[in-house]
């Protein structure tokens, strides 16, 4: 075996299936012991079932038996094909959501099952989003109890081509790669197209995982005069002699003396290092102010400490958005490095874990009181802004708040029509809302035509610095010859929308004429984080 | 090493070091039952804090049942660690006693042990794999003030930032090799070449074939009982009237690896132990066992 460890989670609301479906793939990848299945099948008869229940290969609790529902999570282990994979059975019952959110922390996978007659339950939606919460990038969404969808032996392709729809409708809000498998796991079917996907998943997964090295240290001791460093390594591998690293918070590089491959390190350079202090070949942020979303597992008490890295460090202020530390840590957001990107916060009284917090943003970004961003992306009508801006509110993990002035008019601003009075007017109330949603710590994404010169620079001159404002640009030529909405070829509104007036300077300008789609993404996202402002 | 087995082994390592270097070493004891799993975590531990020595003391819980190889062994290694040993005063007979004899001799030796010795974090070699409840838990585990496991009000657990701390009246159980399997142990024998007790290895013995659950059980014989000669090795090592031998012809680590990646059953049936009722394991951990 040379792979890494494949680390996946099954989850999905109450009796839906999750550990019959786990245990339907540990049968089928010939992971079950002998004894183990004896073992099962003698439980399924005391449960007065006349086969083998494959959900009591996981469910190993005498209350969980009794009561057949997960309590918490199992964790069980399989090779397959050359790779180790461990699985999390998280329980899907309300009570024990927190047992399923500190699995999907360690998760590189998800298999959401979702009961084919039952649909999407608000337990379904919160396990999605956790899942999101933790950047999880991959999701198969299993259709279980498919064999319930008719009295016969086929499958009524009706219902779940129509759960089918209902849940692409919902995903349209992330950006998981995923796919939608009907299954059957009492009688087997389909079973093995979950496992090609999940080693599908496994492959793309290390394929696009990038070389990081990140280690915190523990502390360093002597032994015949030499010194040594302990270190906590995030991606575990050997560490080679010469191997050049960064050592945060000094900003200084270092030198590896001798080959390691135990996590203990001497350095060639005459340079402390503390406990706390991190290595890494990639740009770690180091601050003792922190941007995060806190998981909760338990009520915030009024003395905690923050657990990340090799790091324990009090919190001496919290806020909903924001945790100031005694100490500073060194870190990544979890969008860029998920292993680094988080942290936990403990009870400094019972010492029990409280929560999870997630990493949010550049901690440069944060002001006390702080306010939301308004991504204000102006434009042609069909030059794209409603596409780049729902590409952008995806990437958040804590969705902004979306002000579409076609919403706008159709509610709020039904009163107004297309004179300019009425147009200048229709702008200046979303750019009112706009505002109120900011001032109270919420990111705003406005997508407005906002022709008018004068009025654009007035409002960025009342919403610096939290506004940037985002020109999506196609040419009036090509929006006529693609005239998919009718709107440049009939008279009637032509006029009013075809006088974008350029001229003053924006934040940033899309080119949709040119680039593609993915291009001015990606652009637009660097160059939000240029502005720090992302 | 392949890698997933060296992130296993790296794994451990952050778990121990987490615990050792957040809390006072006096309180800290790590148990050592001189099998295969115990060996492997001494071997971790010793990686664990190269090139200075380990930081804690071992503990042995022994019963006074222990097969003769393994007190040999555990003589040698005694000259290696600083190892600590520790048997319940009510010398209990497991022919005679029954189930009091496993809950009085290790369950009850163990919590004795750790107010004796004034030990608030003990690590052990458990894996999940090892057994349904066993599966449930979390790698450092939270256990009230009586010793006891509750699966309900486990701690959450997001590795690897784990929570090294206890308080007053709670005490912890440390298992680093929580997510190994009975092969991955092999494997990382192998690779490391520690060293065990010769027992794992097939050799030559008189042994009474008893069946439970409906599969063999080859135990050792007591005086006048009828035997057979067989080639056998052990799975797992504990009191010797507790535990079984396998028919085997595995004479070193790598036939024993064959043997696994084949086997039908897992290690538990050659415990007599587990089977003396539904969800014993389970109940026994509530009660206080590892
Ligand atoms: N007919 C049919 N029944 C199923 C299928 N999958 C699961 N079941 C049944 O649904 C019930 C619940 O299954 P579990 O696997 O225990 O559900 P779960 O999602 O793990 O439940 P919790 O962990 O308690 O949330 C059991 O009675 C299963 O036998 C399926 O594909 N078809
Ligand atoms: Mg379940």
């Amino acid at each position: 075996m040379s792979n890494n460890i494949f680390n996946f989670i099954c989850c999905g609301s109450v009796d839906d299936g999750k550990s019959s479906l786990i245990g339907q793939i540990l049968l089928n990848t010939n992971s079950v012991k002998q004894d183990v299945l004896e073992d099962a099948m003698s439980a399924s008869f005391d449960n007065g079932s006349d086969f083998l229940e494959p959900g009591l290969l996981l469910d190993g609790l005498l209350d969980e038996r009794k009561q057949q529902i997960t309590i918490d999570i199992a964790h069980r282990y399989f090779d397959y094909n050359n790779t180790r994979y461990h699985i999390y059975d998280c329980p899907g019952h309300e009570q024990y959501t927190k047992n399923m959110a500190i699995a999907a922390a360690e998760a590189n996978c998800a298999i959401l099952v979702i009961d084919v007659l039952k649909g999407i339950s608000p337990q379904t939606l919160k396990h999605l989003s956790i899942c999101a919460l933790f950047q999880i990038k991959y999701l198969i969404i299993a259709l279980s109890k498919c064999d319930l969808t008719t009295k016969s032996n086929t499958w009524d392709e009706n219902i779940i081509q129509k759960r089918k729809q209902e849940i692409e409708e919902i995903l349209k809000q992330y950006n998981f790669n995923y796919s939608i498998i009907p299954i059957d796991s009492i009688h087997n079917k389909n079973i093995d197209k979950v496992i090609e996907k999940i080693e599908e998943y496994n492959w793309l997964y290390f394929e696009s995982k990038k070389n990081n090295f990140i280690a915190h240290a523990y502390c360093s001791q002597f032994c015949n005069g030499e010194r040594y460093y302990y270190l906590k390594l995030l991606d575990k591998k050997e560490i080679k002699k010469d191997e050049k690293l960064k050592l945060f918070p000094l900003d200084k590089e270092v030198t590896i003396k001798c080959d390691s491959n135990n996590g203990t390190i001497q350095i060639q350079e005459d340079i402390d290092i503390e406990k706390g202090n991190a290595l890494a070949n990639v740009n770690l942020l180091v601050s003792n102010k922190i941007k995060h979303h806190t998981y909760w597992f338990d009520e915030p008490t009024n003395e905690m400490i923050f657990h990340h890295g090799t790091i324990f460090a009090n919190i001496t202020k919290y806020t909903q958005t924001l945790i100031e530390l005694d100490k500073a840590i060194c870190f990544n957001n979890i969008n860029d490095i998920k292993e680094n990107g988080f942290g936990i916060i403990i009870d400094k009284a019972s010492k029990k874990t409280l929560g999870v917090s997630v990493f949010l943003a550049n901690d440069n970004l944060i002001k006390v009181n702080q306010k939301g961003k308004i991504y204000w992306f102006s434009g042609l009508s069909g030059a794209g802004k409603t596409t780049q801006a729902m590409n952008l509110w995806r990437e958040f993990s804590i969705k902004p708040i979306l002000l579409d002035a076609d919403d706008v008019r159709k509610t709020i601003n039904s009163d107004l029509g297309y004179t300019k009075e009425d147009c200048y007017q229709n702008i200046e109330r979303i750019s009112q809302i706009a505002q109120l949603l900011s001032n109270q710590g919420f990111n705003v994404i406005v997508t407005c035509i906002s022709k008018f010169k004068e009025q654009r620079k007035e409002i960025k001159e009342r919403l610096k610095p939290n506004l940037i404002e985002i020109l999506v640009d196609k040419s009036l030529e090509t929006l006529k010859k693609n005239d998919t909405k009718g709107l440049y070829n009939s008279l009637g509104t032509c006029n009013m929308i075809q006088n974008y007036e350029y001229g003053n300077s924006v934040d940033i300008i899309l080119n949709t004429e040119e680039k593609t789609e993915k291009e001015n993404f990606e652009y637009l996202i660097a160059q939000l984080k240029k502005l720090e402002a992302f | 090493m392949d890698n997933y087995l060296k992130n296993l082994e790296y794994q451990a390592i952050d778990i121990i070091r987490d615990t050792v270097f957040n809390n006072d070493v006096e309180k800290i004891v790590a148990f050592y039952s001189i099998g295969k799993d115990s060996s492997v975590l001494l071997h971790l531990f010793k990686k664990a804090f190269y090139p200075n020595k380990i930081p804690i003391k071992f503990l042995h819980i022994d019963t006074g049942w222990k097969f003769p190889e393994m007190y040999e062994f555990r003589e040698k290694i005694a000259n290696e660690i600083d190892l600590l040993i520790f048997k319940h005063p009510a010398c209990l007979n497991p022919y005679k006693d029954g189930r009091n004899y496993t809950d009085i001799m290790k369950t009850q030796a163990l919590k004795m042990s750790q107010e004796h010795f004034g030990f608030k974090i003990a690590f052990g070699g458990a894996r999940r794999d090892e057994e349904k409840s066993r599966a449930k838990e979390r790698i450092i585990s939270i256990r009230d003030k009586n010793g006891y496991w509750n699966a309900r009000k486990q701690n959450p657990e997001i590795s690897p930032l784990y929570n090294p701390f206890y308080c007053n009246d709670t005490s912890l159980r440390v298992f680093p090799l929580s997510n190994w399997t009975e092969l991955d142990i092999w494997k990382y024998i192998k690779e490391e070449n520690i060293e065990i007790v010769p027992i794992y290895f097939s050799h030559k013995r008189k042994v009474k074939i008893t069946t439970q659950n409906n599969k063999e059980l080859l135990l050792i014989p007591q005086k006048g009982e009828k035997t057979e000669e067989l080639n056998v090795r052990f799975r797992t090592l504990g009191c010797y009237p507790l535990t079984g031998a396998v028919r085997s012809n595995a004479k070193n680590i790598d036939e024993i690896i064959k043997e696994l990646e084949e086997v039908q059953y897992s290690e538990r049936i050659t415990r007599v132990i587990d089977y003396d009722a539904k969800g014993s394991m389970e109940i026994k951990k509530q009660e206080g066992y590892f």
